[in-house]
């Protein structure tokens, strides 16, 4: 008998109750908190365009992604707003590196790098830095690798970067140019130990498949192909079709170099049609070349 | 049983005939080769003559000898003498001896460009003028064969010397001109025609020279030839061609104005059934356009507070977007709300 009284008294005053007191707060409440800062209109397209460059970057459509790129670097620099001009410009230098375009992609790099017209974050530095690193070791230039690479972990170690696994594994890659073999497996083995530790499993990929290069290298043929199976797992993992060919090529070539082409084969094969269903007929190309090229198996 | 009996007429003194009949013969054959041998000057009394040449060249035994174009005898022999000279016999007919002296001169002469040479000999020759005309032959008077046309004899003509110089005397030497023989007027021909023949051959060559103008006309020409029979070629083909379309342009056309003709009889019925139609099908759209006039009218009232409208819905649209975005603004539901930002591009260390 108690409890009716009660809820009667409950439904009798909640209607007034939210009429004066909960409604209001909800008009006042949003002048007493404050909200996250809004983009301005222009450096909305701005944003837009970054956006859909990073769609079409996504989609391997370079020229598009590279237009938006330009599109909203130019928004950037009239509103001389630094940072989205660093990382437009970051954005365009990689993807120029990724087209193969390495006076370009330098050219870009390097406006950071001097900056030009004024100074940019240290992120969007240590991002140049690793570009111009990475755009070394692509001309094979282990020395010129090794010092941009270097200078960026430099930088990195001065705050606190989630670069640092991703140049360490660039710095391995530049001692492999380099033929130290010793320096590139520690900086392979400490990559791979700090992605491990912030989780950045595409990165630890890389750890690996650099730790099984330099096992290729040292002829360390079983161990390397266990690292390739590792890397190609996480790769597989993630859907990165290029280094998953790289991982099955990785192994084909354990094989074949144990004199075993007909257990390289099937890995071969493999690759060429994760290319054939990225339609990359040049990739095709080259392993059916390796292929052709591959010794027969003698006879036990 | 003889067939013929000897009393026959005509089987009488027949060995009498047979050897009369020999005997003309023998006489005939007898006088042919008499009339051959006076001919060839068998019987003819000759005097034998010789000189001496340096070489033999030109010389052959039966040569014959001239004595102003008459053959007066030939050579009979051709000997090497003790100092290796050629000792050349002659034989003259004696009849002609007296005109051979001892300054009589004999050389070899060719009477053309064809033929054998001969042995000519060069005589004095006498002529008697009447005295009369004596006054007008002077000293340097010559005397020339000539012939007064082309056919003919030749003359001896005398031209008169000049008024300074002196009668000749009885006896006296004239300054014969013979008449030119076949050589000489080759010769003079030669000196003309030469120059003639110099500037004919460079005419010629200047004509065959390939890339001369007369043989690039030429060619230009045959090519021009050539091209016009290939024109008239296409020309015949195209006519042909012309023809057989024509033709089949002509019967297209009949059957195309069979189908005209169709058309314009279907036209025609048509048009009859459309004047038929005509006036019930006008009242009809006439009607249709004013009920159409009604219903736009009735749109047009109904649809005029349109624009109206959609400045509302603009309005409220925006209004709309406002809330949203104030809404967005408010806490609790902005910290649920993840302002965009620009996104770099994460770098791979192994692409």
């Amino acid at each position: 008998m108690n409890r009716i009284p009660f809820l009667h008294l409950i439904l009798t005053y909640t209607r007034p109750l939210v009429l004066t007191i909960i409604f209001p707060l909800l008009f006042i409440c949003p002048g007493c908190s404050t909200g996250p800062h809004q983009p301005s209109e222009r450096q909305q397209i701005a944003i837009e365009s970054n956006q859909r460059a990073e769609n079409a970057y996504k989609k391997r459509n370079y020229i598009k992604a590279l237009n938006h790129y330009m599109e909203a670097l130019n928004i950037s620099r009239s509103l001389e707003n630094a940072d989205s001009m660093g990382s437009n410009i970051v954005n365009i230098a990689y993807v120029y590196y990724r087209m193969g375009e390495r006076e370009k992609s330098h050219t870009y790099a390097d406006l950071i790098i001097n900056k030009n017209p004024f100074e940019y974050s240290v992120r969007y530095l240590i991002d140049a830095m690793s570009i111009k690193a990475l755009l070394y070791c692509d001309e094979s230039n282990g020395k010129e690798a090794s010092f941009w690479a270097d200078k960026a972990l430099n930088l990195c170690q001065g705050v606190s970067c989630r670069e640092e696994g991703r140049i360490y594994n660039i710095r391995a890659r530049a001692s492999l140019l380099n033929k130290d073999i010793k320096a590139a497996t520690e900086y392979a083995k400490k990559g791979l130990e700090i992605n491990k530790k912030i989780d950045d499993v595409a990165e630890m990929g890389n750890s690996m498949r650099i730790m099984a290069d330099i096992e290729l290298m040292n002829k360390n043929y079983e161990a390397s192909r266990g690292l390739y199976k590792d890397a190609l797992l996480i790769d597989k993992s993630l859907e990165l079709s290029d280094k998953m060919i790289k991982d099955l090529l990785g192994i084909a070539v354990t094989f074949e170099k144990q004199g075993r082409p007909n257990e390289a084969l099937p890995y071969y094969r493999r690759a060429i049609s994760i290319s054939e269903g990225m339609g990359s007929m040049e990739m095709e190309k080259s392993i059916r070349e390796k292929i052709e090229k591959m010794q027969p198996q003698k006879n036990p | 049983m003889a067939v013929m009996k000897d009393t026959d007429e005509r089987f009488q003194y027949l060995s009498k005939k047979i050897g009369l009949f020999v005997l003309i013969a023998i006489l005939g054959i007898a006088g042919i080769i008499v009339f051959i041998g006076i001919q060839r000057d068998v019987f003819t009394n000759k005097t034998k003559l010789y000189f001496i040449s340096e070489n033999g060249q030109g010389l052959n035994e039966g040569q014959a000898v001239k004595l102003s174009g008459f053959k007066i005898g030939k050579i009979e022999k051709l000997s090497l003498d003790d100092v290796a000279k050629v000792k050349v016999e002659i034989s003259i007919n004696t009849k002609y001896m007296k005109w051979i002296k001892t300054d009589s001169t004999i050389k070899l002469v060719k009477e053309g460009y064809i033929g054998d040479a001969v042995l000519e000999v060069k005589v004095k020759v006498e002529i008697s003028i009447n005295t009369k005309y004596m006054k007008w032959i002077k000293t340097d008077s010559t005397i020339k064969l000539v012939k007064e046309g082309y056919i003919g004899d030749a003359v001896l003509e005398v031209t008169p010397g000049s008024v300074q110089a002196k009668q000749i005397p009885e006896g006296g030497y004239l300054n014969f001109q013979g008449a030119k023989s076949i050589n000489e007027i080759i010769e003079e021909l030669k000196d003309d025609i030469k120059p003639v023949l110099l500037d004919i051959k460079q005419i010629i060559h200047y004509i065959n020279d390939p890339k001369g103008d007369v043989k690039q006309i030429l060619g230009n020409v045959n090519k021009l030839s050539g091209d016009i029979q290939h024109t008239r070629e296409l020309i015949d083909t195209m006519l042909k061609n012309t023809d057989k379309n024509l033709e089949n342009t002509m019967k297209k056309t009949d059957t195309l104005l069979g189908s005209i003709k169709d058309t314009v009889d279907t036209t025609n019925n048509i048009l009859k059934n459309v004047e038929t139609k005509l006036p019930n099908m006008l009242d009809k759209v006439d009607k249709s356009l004013t009920d159409v006039q009604k219903i736009t009218d009735d749109i047009k009232h109904t649809t005029s507070g349109a624009p109206v409208l959609m400045d509302k819905v603009t309005d409220i649209t925006d209004d709309a977007k406002d809330i949203t975005g104030a809404v967005k603004k408010t806490w609790p539901i902005s910290s649920k709300i993840k302002i965009p930002e620009e996104k770099t591009i994460k770098v791979d260390s192994y692409e």
